[in-house]
C-alpha cells in the first residue's frame, strides 16, 4: 500500500461499504480499512437487522453481498487493519500486521460507527452481563453460548431478534424486560445466578442489556472536526453539513457515528456520501450529487433534519492552554 | 493455580462438533479452541465466566462488550498482562492466566 491514497474509508458497516462502493463505482480510488478480520461491521452480527422494514435479508448475507460489490468496483479492502490515530493534513496512523505507518489521504471519510451504550443498574458488573452486541457476536459469529437461561433488557425490534438468536442458540428466554429497566438488580457470587425486578425473581445465568448505540466518533474527534452534543443520534457526534463532509474540509463522515441509525439509512447515508466525496474530488458532476442527496433524504427520512441540528455549543475542543489556572 | 470454574450457568458451544481446534491453558489448565477464534469464546465455552479481578475492590469482571473497547475481558497472556480476550485470537499452546489487578510485566523488556 502506498502512504498516499485518494480516499481512505474509516469502518467497514453498512455506511463504510455503501460509501466505498459508491465512490469507487465512480472513479476514486478507494483503500477501506476495518479493524476486525472480516468486513460488514454490526451486518457480520446482526440475524435480522431490517426488521420490521419488511426485508428478511440477514445481517452476513448482506455483508458478503456488499463486499463482494466492493471489491468488483475495486475498492482495496484491509481488514485486520485497526486506524489508531488522525492528525493534521489528513493523515491517518495505521496498524497492520504489528507495524504501524502514517498514510495520508486526500479524502477521508470516517464510518466507525457506534458501540453499545453503558447501562449501570447494581449488579451490572458482574460476569455473565453483557451488551447485545456481545450476546449477537458470541452467538451468531462464535457459534459460542455465554449461559443456558437468558434475561433480555431490550425493546423491539432488537428483543425480537435476540430472542430468536437465543433460542435458536439452544437457549432460553426466561424473562424480557423494557429497555427503561426499571429497578432492575443482578445478583451472583463471581457471575450472575438471579436477577429481581417489580419485586419478582428470576434464576438467570446472562443478562442482555440492549440500552441503544453510542457514536462512536473518536477519530473525528481526534481530527478535530466541531463536534455537538444530540439525544436524538445518540450523543456526542461530529457535525456534518448537506454533503456529510465534517468541519475539516476532505473529512467526511457517515453511519453510526454521526449519529445511530438503522442499518438501511447506514447503507444509504453511506452511498450518498462516497457519491458526495467523488463530486469533491471532480469526478462527477454536481447534478449528480444533487441526485445522491434527493435519493438519500428520500431513504432517511427525518435524520437529515437531526443531523443538521446537531447542538453548536460545543463547536471547538478547546486544546488545554499551558499556564491556565484552576478555580 | 486456581480451581478450574465450574459451568452450572450452561455455557457451551452450539451446532456441529468443532474440527479445527487447537489446545490453550488458563491458569494451568488445558482448554480445546477453535482456530482463529478469540481467547473469551474458548474460554467461555470451558465455562469460565471470570477473567480478571479489579485493583482496588478484587470483583470478578468477565467481558461486557466483546468489541474490544470496556476492558473488562483483560487477560494474562504468556507473562503480558493487559491482552483483551475479545479481540486476542487463540494460538496453540498460548498460556493464559487470570489477571489479578493491574498486572505486571516482570517478563517483559518494559
Amino acid at each position: 500500500m502506498s502512504d498516499r491514497v485518494q480516499l481512505a474509508v474509516v469502518g467497514s458497516g453498512p455506511s463504510g461499504l455503501g460509501a466505498a462502493i459508491a465512490a469507487a463505482a465512480a472513479g476514486a480510488r478507494v483503500v477501506l480499512f476495518d479493524e476486525n478480520g472480516e468486513a460488514g461491521g454490526q451486518l457480520r452480527y446482526r440475524s435480522r437487522p431490517f426488521e420490521g422494514s419488511g426485508s428478511d435479508v440477514t445481517g452476513p448475507e448482506l455483508a458478503v453481498s456488499l463486499t463482494g460489490q466492493a471489491i468488483a468496483a475495486g475498492v482495496d479492502i484491509r481488514t485486520d487493519c485497526r486506524v489508531w490515530g488522525a492528525f493534521q493534513g489528513r493523515a491517518l496512523g495505521v496498524e497492520c500486521d504489528g507495524a504501524s505507518i502514517v498514510i495520508e489521504a486526500e479524502r477521508i471519510l470516517f464510518a466507525t460507527g457506534s458501540v453499545d451504550r453503558s447501562q449501570p443498574f447494581p449488579g451490572g458488573s458482574l460476569p455473565g452481563v453483557f451488551t447485545a452486541r456481545a450476546v449477537q457476536i458470541l452467538l451468531n459469529v462464535h457459534l459460542m453460548r455465554p449461559g443456558r437461561r437468558f434475561a433480555l433488557i431490550a425493546d423491539r425490534p432488537l428483543a425480537t431478534e435476540l430472542a430468536r438468536d437465543i433460542e435458536l442458540s439452544d437457549g432460553e428466554v426466561v424473562i424480557t424486560l423494557p429497555a427503561s429497566m426499571p429497578g432492575v438488580v443482578a445478583h451472583g457470587n463471581g457471575g450472575v445466578e438471579r436477577l429481581t425486578a417489580n419485586g419478582s425473581t428470576y434464576d438467570v445465568d446472562v443478562i442482555v442489556i440492549a440500552a441503544g448505540r453510542l457514536p462512536d466518533a473518536g477519530l473525528a474527534l481526534m481530527a478535530e472536526c466541531a463536534a455537538g452534543y444530540s439525544p436524538a443520534l445518540g450523543g456526542f457526534v461530529p457535525r456534518v453539513d448537506d454533503w456529510m463532509e465534517t468541519t475539516v474540509t476532505g473529512i467526511f463522515a457517515a453511519g453510526d457515528c454521526v449519529g445511530a441509525c438503522d442499518a438501511d439509512v447506514a447503507l444509504a447515508e453511506g452511498a450518498f456520501a462516497g457519491i458526495s466525496v467523488a463530486g469533491s474530488l471532480g469526478l462527477v458532476r454536481q447534478t449528480r450529487r444533487a441526485e445522491a442527496r434527493a435519493a438519500y433524504l428520500k431513504a432517511a427520512g427525518n435524520r437529515a433534519g437531526a443531523l443538521s441540528n446537531v447542538a453548536s455549543s460545543f463547536d471547538q475542543i478547546d486544546r488545554v492552554s499551558t499556564g491556565a489556572t484552576a478555580e | 493455580m486456581n480451581e478450574p470454574q465450574t459451568n452450572l450457568h450452561g455455557a457451551g458451544r452450539i451446532g456441529a462438533a468443532v474440527t479445527d481446534s487447537v489446545t490453550i491453558t488458563f491458569d494451568g489448565r488445558a482448554i480445546s479452541a477453535v482456530t482463529g477464534e478469540p481467547l473469551i469464546a474458548a474460554l467461555l465455552a470451558a465455562g469460565v465466566r471470570v477473567l480478571r479481578h479489579m485493583p482496588r475492590t478484587g470483583e470478578a469482571r468477565g467481558g461486557y462488550c466483546l468489541v474490544g473497547r470496556c476492558s473488562d475481558c483483560m487477560v494474562v497472556v504468556s507473562g503480558t498482562p493487559n491482552v483483551r480476550a475479545c479481540v486476542t485470537p487463540v494460538a496453540d499452546g498460548m498460556i493464559v492466566e487470570t489477571q489479578h489487578g493491574l498486572g505486571s510485566w516482570s517478563g517483559s523488556p518494559l
